[in-house]
């Protein structure tokens, strides 16, 4: 709901956030936001600013200059200022919730995994699955949210250690797909809204969400195969570090603004603790349900073996300095 | 910080030259088919995403093109120089944003300090590989071959790992590349790769040696360079039996190829000159005539398809 003062109050990433555009957060009462994003004057540059890309990073600070829809500045943590630069509420909307989400939540230490989540065991945990853009991802959260499973991130997830574990954040409840895998899901009667005019990308709401923060129990890294039939396989525990690693997103955002720490203890905690696989899936023809029934009967099997580390319940929300 | 363009229309002989070019570089045994220098880095979706840090799959065709010209600044700086880059695009203005006063005209290619080696092809013997290679008809492939807003990876309505390709037209995308004054580009004809493969590929190695005497950027393949015109010759001959058809055929059914299309057969099909005169109906020929008959005649490849088709004529 808009307050009189055009911002809204939201909860996402277990952070409380008063915004001025709107986002696909839920919707929360007042209080005291973590977060506050506004329109206002962002800084030409960071110095000292070097190279070509449209991002710039420092200690506490980021900024990205997106030309033709807006530039962003991001500073410790807990404030997004933007500057409109001809880009519509839903192109800046865009972006905010992609790279400078991801900005922002390295400020705060946050480990961001270029991935999507959802609870498993009955509540007991959280299966996130990592891989490259156009991996299927999403299609895949699409079809576990279909079979019962509460969403928890799409694309970007957050992590951190809570009391020594990895722990997945709630991201926001919905889902970004493309008009093929709309199509591919049997999801073209649902309500969606276009990401952007000109693509042909879908955000759908879900109603199946978990919004507490869920201890990470296995991890899932899909990729490409020759064959039609989809593999699971264990990743040895010395290279899981470089599979999750390799799957972070926007490493580099924190290498600029040198706040690699928090993100480095928490893949490495992931890598120690928290089983992984590699999940390989013909690309063409991409057939969802085989992929979805695979990893279930994966699951299934993993969890009859108490192969994962258990969560009597859902831990508080992690505390940000 | 330079790079070496790798530029054609699809099916055009890129990939044979870069089999070429890394078993020269490697000297030795069979360079692997799926460790080719100059690999699809500027379409790569993953790197993109990473070095200019927008999400390339949220960006319209017209923002796209424009990162692209920051992002290529970036592979240049990170990678040794001079670099190689297969490219499909054609030579492509970069459209300004709605939001920028009037700006000086900016080329897809030309941001960068970079040379282009173009390979081109009879279009009549592109249409059969084509076809192959989309796992499609032969009408389909010319279809897209006519058509000015073609796109290659420009899956509709769904998303690949690639950054997607405009193509324009088969005529529009040479001219493009020849017709263009930002870059020094040296041409290499498929046919002349097939009638005398060490010729050519010495005169593309010469270009590039000529623009880059850094060349090769790896201090390994430099220490591996002949270093005499008869060490030259020998480390030539065993670039092109290394890179020979046959050997890229079997290596591709025996290993696979990363590069494949899913949807094809397979990506080393035949490799030969004039293949179309067994494959395409005079039809199919008059189209591809009528469409770039031009640029096949500054090419040299208009005569043959005009004598097939008084033939055809003649028979009917």
């Amino acid at each position: 709901m808009v307050g009189l003062d055009g911002y809204r109050s939201y909860a996402a990433f277990g952070l409380a956030w008063r915004s001025c555009v709107a986002l696909p957060f839920r919707s929360r009462g007042g209080g005291q936001p973590d977060v506050v994003i506004r329109y206002g004057e962002v800084p030409s540059s960071l110095p000292p600013a070097v190279g070509h890309a449209p991002w710039q990073a420092a200690p506490g600070a980021f900024l990205l200059r997106f030309e033709g829809v807006a530039h962003f500045y991001v500073g410790n943590g807990r404030e997004i200022l933007i500057a409109a630069d001809g880009g519509d509420e839903r192109a800046i909307s865009a972006c905010l919730i992609g790279p400078v989400l991801a900005a922002l939540l390295q400020q705060r230490e946050v480990a961001t995994l270029h991935g999507g989540a959802v609870e498993v065991r009955g509540g007991d945990g959280a299966a996130v699955f990592l891989g490259a853009t156009a991996s299927g991802k999403s299609s895949l959260l699409a079809a576990l949210v279909d079979r019962g499973y509460a969403l928890l991130a799409d694309d970007l997830t957050g992590a951190v250690l809570t009391e020594g574990q990895p722990v997945i954040l709630p991201a926001f409840p919905a889902l970004r797909l493309w008009a093929d895998a709309l199509d591919l899901l049997g999801w073209r009667a649902r309500p969606v809204v276009r990401v952007r005019d000109q693509l042909d990308k879908y955000e759908v709401r879900v109603q199946r969400f978990r919004t507490t923060p869920t201890r990470l129990c296995v991890c899932y890294v899909l990729g490409d195969s020759r064959s039609e039939n989809v593999s699971v396989a264990a990743v040895p525990s010395a290279e899981a570090f470089q599979w999750v690693n390799r799957h972070s997103y926007r490493r580099s955002f924190s290498h600029g603004m040198k706040q690699g720490v928090g993100r480095f203890l928490t893949l490495s905690r992931i890598a120690k603790q928290v089983p992984t696989f590699r999940v390989k899936r013909a690309l063409h023809p991409f057939r969802v349900g085989p992929l979805a029934d695979a990893v279930e009967r994966h699951m299934e099997t993993l969890f009859a073996q108490d192969q994962c580390p258990t969560q009597a319940d859902a831990h508080p929300c992690p505390s940000f300095g | 910080m330079s790079i070496v363009w790798l530029a054609s229309y699809p099916k055009s002989g890129n990939t044979w030259f870069r089999a070429l070019l890394t078993n020269y570089l490697q000297g030795g045994p069979s360079a692997s088919i799926n460790a080719l220098v100059g690999a699809w880095k500027a379409n790569d979706r993953e790197l993109f995403n990473e070095l200019v840090g927008l999400d390339s799959s949220e960006l319209t065709a017209d923002e796209l093109l424009r990162h692209r010209l920051a992002f290529h600044a970036l592979l240049a700086e990170a990678l040794p120089s001079p670099t190689f880059m297969k490219v499909h695009e054609a030579f492509l203005p970069v459209p300004a944003p709605r939001s920028a006063a009037a700006s000086p005209d900016r080329w897809l290619f030309s941001g960068v300090e970079a040379v282009t080696v173009y390979l081109v092809r009879n279009p009549l013997d592109v249409a059969v590989s084509y076809a192959h290679h989309r796992n499609r008809s032969i009408d389909d492939a010319i279809e897209q071959m006519n058509n000015p807003h073609a796109v290659e990876s420009g899956q509709r309505g769904g998303l690949g790992c690639l950054i997607p390709q405009p193509l324009t037209t088969w005529s529009g995308h040479v001219s493009s590349w020849l017709g263009q004054n930002e870059l020094p580009v040296h041409v290499v004809k498929y046919e002349d790769l097939v009638a005398a493969p060490t010729a050519a590929f010495d005169a593309a190695l010469r270009f590039i040696e000529r623009h880059y005497p850094e060349f090769p950027a790896d201090a390994a393949a430099k220490g591996r360079m002949p270093q005499n015109a008869k060490q030259r010759t020998a480390a030539l001959a065993t670039a092109v039996d290394h890179a020979a058809f046959h050997r890229l055929q079997t290596q591709e059914a025996r290993e696979g190829f990363y590069e494949k299309q899913p949807t094809a057969l397979s990506f080393f099909r035949a490799g030969v000159v004039g293949d179309w005169r067994e494959a395409l109906t005079a039809t199919q020929v008059h189209s591809l005539v009528e469409a770039h008959g031009a640029v096949m005649a500054q090419l040299g490849y208009l005569a043959e398809a005009q004598a097939f088709l008084a033939d055809a004529g003649a028979n009917e």
